[in-house]
């Protein structure tokens, strides 16, 4: 890895020039055909009809802004609903995860070790054979086209690997920092408020990446319980918008587009949680 | 409060147990299941919420599945008529037919990218690059699922007044002959939704193996280099058996999720295809059960699915164990790495 100043007799095309350029050539290609579909998305998102039949794949001009603020008309209620399940079903596991991890890491009792046992192996268990008895009993407690159909499942399907992050991290923290905690006469909650909270934040952004990514991905299920328009999430909402914008390429991309802003502005800005998050998901 | 401070466990990081736990530990059982009600406490709402919605349900499907129900109400004890229908039900096994092109295709050409670009972004000599270049082909994970499909099947749309992209463009390079109605022919259907997402790098097969390769000892590759050791050389002899874990731990997450793939195919011809040539399992379990309100026979079908998933993995762990006794049995070859 040591790269000595290019010197006069040095010729211009080394051995490492010529790596670095072929390889970087063919990581632009690959880079280029896996950004393409959005792309194109975002280019025809600018487009009316007329446009549109004159070239479907060159920029035009005047850009159609209205596209996207009548995509964003329809859309923006799926956003608004994908963000309170999403809001909800996070708070509701870190409060819960945080909790059951400290108590699981941290204290000696009957059963320990058989209840987190219990937990996290459902992290290995396939969900399908839960899909149809949950279903019926979502509908039996009539929370069908509700966001509680949503957000009870999610935060249950998430604990299992975040009990399993939490408490794994609230093991490693230092015996001596609880050692103190107890010799200055801090209770069980004391601890968990002063040392285990604080020192989780970093695991509690994985948690956080991971839920927002699952809702915002979640198909299945959503397309089960949720026939409510005004309840629907990003998935089945997108596939409602599609049914609707069946004429104009140009308000449909648009809509596409928006639906994935809150996870590009994730991955932008918090891109080390975020691929801790899709790492941690390997489980599901 | 003394609970919550007294307990906390000793021992952790070779610290001799405490004499409190000792102490502790001689109490009778009911005592210390008493004394530990905060704990339980503290779990219940976790406890709870597992209980009812994963290990109830989960007795529930199993119980259901020996049961008739035309909907959710008129119920009757069928024993094993469901599965037996389940085992003559042509349309749900056809379904493994596509999962295991799905299968096969994921493991050559679903590896195969992601490796390549794993290995071409670690020659990189400027870590700037790879780092944008990483981001880069991370970038796409950043979609949606739901928009992920919706986009590939507005570029496949084949409506004559509305053609997509992609017959757009074969039409603009004088290839017009090959337009094609891609996701409405039974013959091309499958295909197109798997090459949704191609060249298939942005996601964990690409982001394992180059964690993988950034953690390969930098001496192994200096002294493979001074051995003359060539780029392909050292990518057969070096890269890929290191790999071995990253390898084994994708193969066993495919294996899992093998079952219950192409759920892609709910979202795009949510008739499973046309002619049922997209179908998969758990489209089918969907449609002619659940939707249709045969919960009995979409339980069955669940279960099925469930005990298929379950084989897979017990097989791989087989083949691990096989593979280690092998191994154990074959005399250890010297190591030329020096490490």
């Amino acid at each position: 890895m040591i790269v000595g100043p290019a010197s006069a007799q040095k010729p211009f095309w080394t051995r490492r020039r010529i790596t670095d350029l072929s390889c970087g050539s063919i990581l632009a290609l690959l880079a280029l055909l896996g950004l393409f579909p959005y792309l194109i998305a975002l280019l025809v998102s600018f487009k009316d009809d007329a446009e549109y039949a004159q070239s479907a794949w060159l920029p035009t001009l005047p850009f159609h802004f209205e596209n996207w603020t009548s995509a964003w008309n329809q859309i923006n209620l799926y956003w608004v609903n994908s963000l309170i399940v999403a809001g909800v079903v996070t708070l509701a596991l870190l409060a819960l995860s945080s909790v059951a991890g400290f108590v699981f890491a941290r204290y000696a009792f009957p059963g320990n070790g058989l209840l987190f046992f219990l937990i996290i192996i459902m992290i290995a268990v396939p969900s399908v054979i839960n899909l149809v008895p949950l279903f019926l009993l979502v509908k039996n407690l009539h929370l069908i086209d509700t966001l509680w159909a949503l957000i009870v499942p999610y935060t249950v399907g998430g604990l299992y690997p975040s009990v399993y992050l939490l408490r794994n991290s609230i093991r490693a923290i230092n015996d001596e920092m609880f050692e103190a905690a107890r010799v200055d006469g801090a209770s069980g909650p004391q601890m968990y408020w002063f040392i285990v909270l604080p020192l989780s934040l970093p695991i509690m952004g994985t948690v956080i990446m991971t839920q927002l990514t699952g809702v915002w991905n979640e198909y299945i299920w959503a397309f089960l319980v949720i026939n409510d328009s005004s309840k629907r999430t990003i998935g089945t909402g997108l596939q409602f918008f599609t049914n609707e914008q069946t004429t104009s390429f140009g308000p449909l991309f648009a809509g596409y587009l928006l639906a994935s802003v809150p996870l590009l502005i994730a991955f932008t800005f918090l891109s080390r949680y975020f691929v801790a998050g899709i790492q941690a998901g390997t489980g599901k | 409060m003394s609970l919550f401070s007294t307990d906390i466990r000793a021992g952790k990081g070779g610290r001799p147990p405490s004499a409190q736990v000792t102490y502790q530990r001689r109490l009778p059982f009911l005592v210390r299941l008493l004394r530990a009600w905060p704990f339980y406490l503290a779990l219940a709402p976790t406890l709870v919420l597992v209980g009812v919605f994963t290990y109830y349900t989960t007795a529930q499907g199993i119980q259901m599945s020996f049961y008739s129900s035309n909907n959710e109400s008129v119920n009757f004890f069928v024993g094993l008529d469901n599965y037996r229908t389940l085992l003559s039900d042509t349309i749900f096994w056809n379904g493994f037919k596509n999962l295991l092109k799905y299968l096969a295709y994921g493991l050559t050409v679903g590896w195969f990218f992601p490796f390549v670009a794993a290995e071409l972004l670690i020659s990189l000599s400027s870590l700037r690059w790879q780092l944008i270049f990483r981001t880069a082909l991370l970038l796409p994970m950043a979609f949606p699922v739901a928009v992920v499909g919706f986009t590939w099947q507005a570029l496949y749309n084949a409506d004559p007044s509305n053609q997509g992209v992609f017959n757009v463009i074969l039409g603009d390079i004088g290839l017009g002959g090959l337009e094609h109605n891609w996701l409405g022919d039974p013959k091309t259907a499958l295909y197109c939704l798997m090459f949704m997402g191609f060249p298939y790098i942005a996601g964990l097969v690409f982001l394992l193996l180059l964690g993988g390769l950034q953690n390969i000892p930098q001496e192994i590759l200096e002294a493979a280099a001074i051995d003359g050791c060539g780029r392909l050389r050292r990518i057969a002899a070096i890269d890929l058996p290191l790999l071995g874990d990253q390898f084994r731990l994708l193969f066993m997450l495919t294996l899992i999720g093998f079952p219950t793939g192409g759920a892609i195919t709910l979202l795009l011809v949510t008739n499973g295809g046309p002619a049922f040539a997209t179908m998969v399992p758990i489209v089918w379990l969907i449609q002619s059960g659940i939707t249709a309100g045969n919960f009995g026979y979409a339980a069955a079908m669940g279960n099925c699915l469930f005990l298929i998933a379950v084989l897979c993995s017990l097989l791989f762990l087989g083949a691990q164990q096989l593979r280690s006794r092998l191994s154990l049995a074959l005399p250890e070859l010297p190591e030329g790495e020096g490490r």
